[in-house]
């Protein structure tokens, strides 16, 4: 099943210095598992190939089913330099969120899934 | 077991509304309260003010939080922290201590933290040894910069916040310490914990890191089901409940609005932290990815086993230097061809800047509803398009020049364009330069006063 990231999982993203760090969290720990799998650091930093100028670092945090991924030179220069509206990083989550996955149906069958 | 003391966050950042901390003093039932009232620009800001005056440099906020809430330190007996002593924490203090007279609370006990603030002994530093490399980039620091440092701060921890309320402060003003630090030092002073006891601080630290930015794990910011949060229009502030165990719950003030749910309190544990395993901060290094979540009440969140490594050697420092000033202008266009307009006019914008013999350090054209914040064109016709140029000059006079040129171009630009208020005054930008520095060298100057209202003003 083709899924935006965000029908089925939470994202908040911020802001420190240059850098911006995105969360990833996963409903149920199969679609953690198969997020950690598909979501590898080159994956990110192509769907945020216009934002992130640097290299994409990725945490994973089990206990929590989320997936961390710290973006290197991401916010034109940091928030009391740069010219970006965005010099915050705070919409980079919600970007990041409309990437397509195609899920496995068993993996996404139990779990709620919001309107494109 | 019963609960020993209850925190709350009164304050997520500089300009926040005080309402929402009323709330939690009204009906939270809080035993402490912690406000973060500082930024990079507020504090570059401060330094202009501390300049003109010596009494000034602390943010103005203090001063509409302790109107609100003195009455409840005075009847209920609320300690509250705050960091907006900014670069000047005694003038805050003298500024609070007099608002209290005026309710004759004269047995008011105030606390300040100084020492955080470093730009006075740059050179004595420097004639020791230090070049403060840069964090990121190792590059020792240039003479340009350590010429021009606007100002220069030191990350504190919650030590010197706990030993102020050890003393007995009920108002504590510090500058620079770490956010997490305006609540781990209530808690550690409340529980009666011990700034060594790793498991112990590392968990007051990640209390502090959750109630830091105040409804963001409440409901607000949250990208879950959010259209289900309710009433964010009287959005309670968290609270933590703290317990002798090393366990807390996370809730909000009875009667208010927003939600508290393991979902809303995960985004908030991650959210600026970098690596989950090593969030390093002055006291200790915190593993948060040991922690657990517990849903056991509604709005009521437990968390527990979260593990503390030893604090580095090292405290951070940020030195501030001047990165030139921006100036920005903004116009609106309709159909046909919105995008395709504003695109043309930030090209004019441009050469316009040519012909006047500005060369920008940078030069930002972004199309607000036109995948400005993607960074991308969209693939459809938008129907209308705020053209926002941002350009960064050397001077100000520059800066202020081009912010001019802006208004002109409604009539003699491409057609259809719409005045969208008069640019924003230009901004000086703020270069930050984060170097670490041996903590004894800094500690030995960090300085714990308590005094009460009566001994400030006599004094």
């Amino acid at each position: 099943m083709r899924l935006f990231l965000y029908q089925i999982a939470q994202t908040r993203s911020g802001d420190k210095a240059n850098d911006s760090d995105v969360s990833l969290f996963a409903p149920n720990k199969k679609i953690y598992e198969f997020l950690k799998k598909n979501l590898t650091p080159d994956i990110v930093k192509s769907k945020l190939s216009s934002i992130v100028e640097g290299e994409v670092v990725r945490f994973e945090v089990p206990n929590l089913l989320a997936l961390k991924f710290l973006l290197t030179d991401a916010l034109g220069g940091g928030a009391s330099g740069s010219l970006r509206s965005d010099n915050l990083g705070k919409s980079i989550g919600g970007i990041f969120s409309t990437l397509e996955l195609d899920f496995p149906e068993e993996i996404v069958k139990d779990v709620k899934i919001r309107a494109a | 077991m019963s609960n020993r003391i209850k925190v709350g966050a009164g304050q997520g950042f500089y300009g926040d509304d005080p309402w929402f901390a009323l709330q939690s003093a009204k009906y939270g039932n809080v035993d402490y309260m912690g406000f973060d009232s500082l930024a990079e620009l507020t504090l570059a800001i401060l330094e202009k003010a501390r300049q003109k005056d010596p009494n000034k440099g602390y943010a103005a906020d203090i001063i509409t939080y302790a109107k609100l809430l003195l009455p409840f330190v005075k009847q209920n007996n609320l300690s509250l922290v705050t960091n907006a002593g900014g670069l000047n924490p005694p003038a805050a203090a003298t500024a609070v201590a007099r608002l209290a007279n005026e309710i004759d609370f004269s047995e008011l006990k105030i606390a300040t933290i100084t020492g955080d603030d470093i730009k006075g002994k740059i050179e004595k530093l420097r004639a020791a040894g230090l070049k403060f490399e840069n964090l990121d980039t190792g590059e020792a620091m240039p003479e340009e910069i350590l010429n021009n440092i606007i100002f220069a701060n030191c990350y504190l921890g919650a030590a010197p916040v706990k030993e102020a309320l050890d003393r007995g402060a009920d108002i504590v003003v510090a500058g620079r310490v770490t956010d997490p630090a305006l609540f781990a030092g209530p808690i550690l002073s409340g529980m009666n914990w011990n700034v060594d006891n790793l498991d112990q601080v590392a968990f007051a630290t990640l209390l502090g890191h959750l109630l830091e930015c105040g409804g963001q794990i409440t409901g607000g910011n949250f990208s879950g089901d959010w259209e289900s949060v309710p009433s964010l229009e009287r959005l309670g502030y968290p609270i933590a409940e703290i317990y002798e165990d090393i366990s807390a719950i996370i809730t909000k003030p009875e009667g208010t609005g927003g939600l508290v749910s393991s979902d809303t309190v995960k985004e908030q544990m991650l959210y600026e932290i970098h690596d989950p395993s090593n969030y390093i901060g002055p006291d200790c290094i915190v593993d948060i990815t040991s922690a657990k979540l517990e849903d056991v009440g509604k709005n009521r969140v437990k968390i527990t086993g979260v593990k503390g490594k030893k604090p580095p050697s090292t405290l951070k420092a940020l030195f501030a230097y001047p990165d030139g000033y921006i100036a920005e202008g903004r116009i609106l266009y309709g159909v046909p061809h919105a995008l395709k307009k504003a695109k043309a006019m930030a090209e004019i914008m441009r050469k316009r800047l040519d012909i006047l013999g500005i060369k920008p350090i940078a030069y930002e054209a972004e199309f607000i509803g036109g995948g400005a914040l993607k960074r991308k064109e969209p693939n459809y016709e938008p129907e209308e398009i705020l053209l926002r140029v941002a350009v960064k000059v050397s001077s100000k006079e520059q800066a202020s020049q081009i912010a001019k040129l802006f208004p002109a171009y409604i009539l003699n630009g491409p057609p259809g364009a719409d005045f969208f208020g008069a640019p924003p005054k230009p901004r000086q930008a703020i270069g930050i330069w984060p170097a670490l520095i041996d903590r004894e060298l800094i500690e030995r100057d960090v300085k714990v006063d308590v005094k009460t209202t009566k001994e400030i003003l006599e004094g």
